[in-house]
C-alpha cells in the first residue's frame, strides 16, 4: 500500500506504531502531550474537570481519526488542532468565548516587559539585571524551589499568553504552527509570546 | 538607536527574526556596548531554555489506564 507523504517525517514511526496498536507508542505520546493539552484546553473551558473531558475527547478523536490523518501537518499540530476545535465547541455550549484579539491588548495589568521605573527618563538601565552566572536552564530545572515558583507562574499567566508560551516554548511548535492551531495572527502571537516570556523572565530574576 | 528599555520591548521580535535587517543590526549594535542588556537577553534565553526543559507530569495513573482502554478499543 502506498504510504501518505508526511509533513513531518519523524511522525512515521509514531504513526506506524499507533496503527499497529503499539501501547508504548501511545503512552509516550500521551505522556509527552497530556499536560500541554490540558493547559491549552483550560484557556477555553471553565474548569479543570471540563478540560480533562475535552482532552479525553481529543484522544478519542485522535485514535478514531488515525486512518484519516493525511500528514499535511505534523501529528502534533493535528492533535492540538483537534483539541482546539473540541474546546471551542464546548466553550460555545458553556457560553464562554476566548478572544485573542482582545486578549493581546492586555489583561488590564501593566504590560511592560520590565517595570519602567528601572530605567532613566532616557531609557537607560538604572536598576540593571544581575548576571545569572552559571545558572543554565539545565541546572535551574533541577532546582526544586525555583521550579515550583516557575511552574506556578506559568500556570498563572493570562490564558492566551500561557497557551502561546506552552505551544511555542514548551511543546516546540513554530510560530506558524501555533498561529494555525489557535487561529491567531502572527502579530498577536508574537505580542502574547513576548508578554508571557517577559513575565516569566521577571520570575527568574526575582527567584534566582 | 535602541534604548535599553526598547531592547527589553523588542527582544522577542529580535529572537523571532522579525526585526528586519536594519533592526537586527541596531539591536546587536546596542548589545555590543551594553552589558546589562546582554544579561537581559541571556535572562530571556534562559527562560526559554527552562520552558523547553520542563518535565511533564503526565496524566494520573487512573487517567492513563482509561486512555489505554480507549486505545485498545
Amino acid at each position: 500500500m502506498q504510504k501518505e507523504k508526511l509533513h513531518n517525517p519523524d511522525d512515521r514511526k509514531i504513526l506506524d506504531g499507533l496503527k499497529a496498536g503499539d501501547e508504548s507508542t501511545f503512552l509516550n505520546l500521551v505522556r509527552e502531550n497530556h499536560d500541554a493539552l490540558i493547559s491549552v484546553a483550560r484557556g477555553y473551558v471553565k474548569t479543570r474537570e471540563s478540560a480533562e473531558e475535552v482532552v479525553q475527547e481529543t484522544w478519542m478523536a485522535v485514535i478514531k481519526g488515525l486512518d484519516r490523518f493525511q500528514g499535511r501537518s505534523s501529528l502534533k499540530t493535528w492533535m492540538f488542532s483537534i483539541l482546539c476545535n473540541i474546546s471551542k465547541t464546548r466553550a460555545r455550549r458553556d457560553h464562554r468565548t476566548l478572544l485573542f484579539s482582545e486578549a493581546a491588548g492586555g489583561d488590564g495589568q501593566n504590560e511592560s516587559a520590565v517595570d519602567p521605573s528601572r530605567f532613566s527618563p532616557s531609557g537607560k538601565w538604572e536598576d540593571a539585571p544581575a548576571s545569572l552566572e552559571d545558572k543554565t536552564p539545565e541546572r535551574l530545572v533541577r532546582n526544586r524551589e525555583f521550579m515550583e515558583v516557575f511552574r506556578k507562574s506559568l500556570g498563572d499567566l493570562p490564558d492566551t499568553q500561557r497557551m502561546v508560551v506552552i505551544l511555542r516554548d514548551v511543546q516546540g511548535f513554530s510560530s506558524t504552527e501555533t498561529c494555525n492551531i489557535l487561529g491567531l495572527s502572527e502579530t498577536n502571537q508574537r505580542v502574547l509570546l513576548h508578554r508571557g516570556r517577559s513575565k516569566l523572565r521577571g520570575v527568574l530574576e526575582r527567584v534566582v | 538607536m535602541f534604548t535599553c528599555l526598547e531592547i527589553t520591548e523588542n527582544v522577542t521580535e529580535y529572537l523571532e527574526g522579525s526585526l528586519g535587517l536594519r533592526g537586527r543590526i541596531m539591536f546587536r549594535w546596542h548589545l555590543l556596548f551594553c552589558r546589562p542588556c546582554r544579561i537581559y537577553v541571556m535572562h530571556v534565553r534562559t527562560t526559554i531554555g527552562v520552558l523547553g526543559n520542563l518535565e511533564f507530569e503526565g496524566p494520573s495513573q487512573a487517567i492513563e489506564a482509561e486512555l489505554l482502554n480507549l486505545f485498545r478499543g
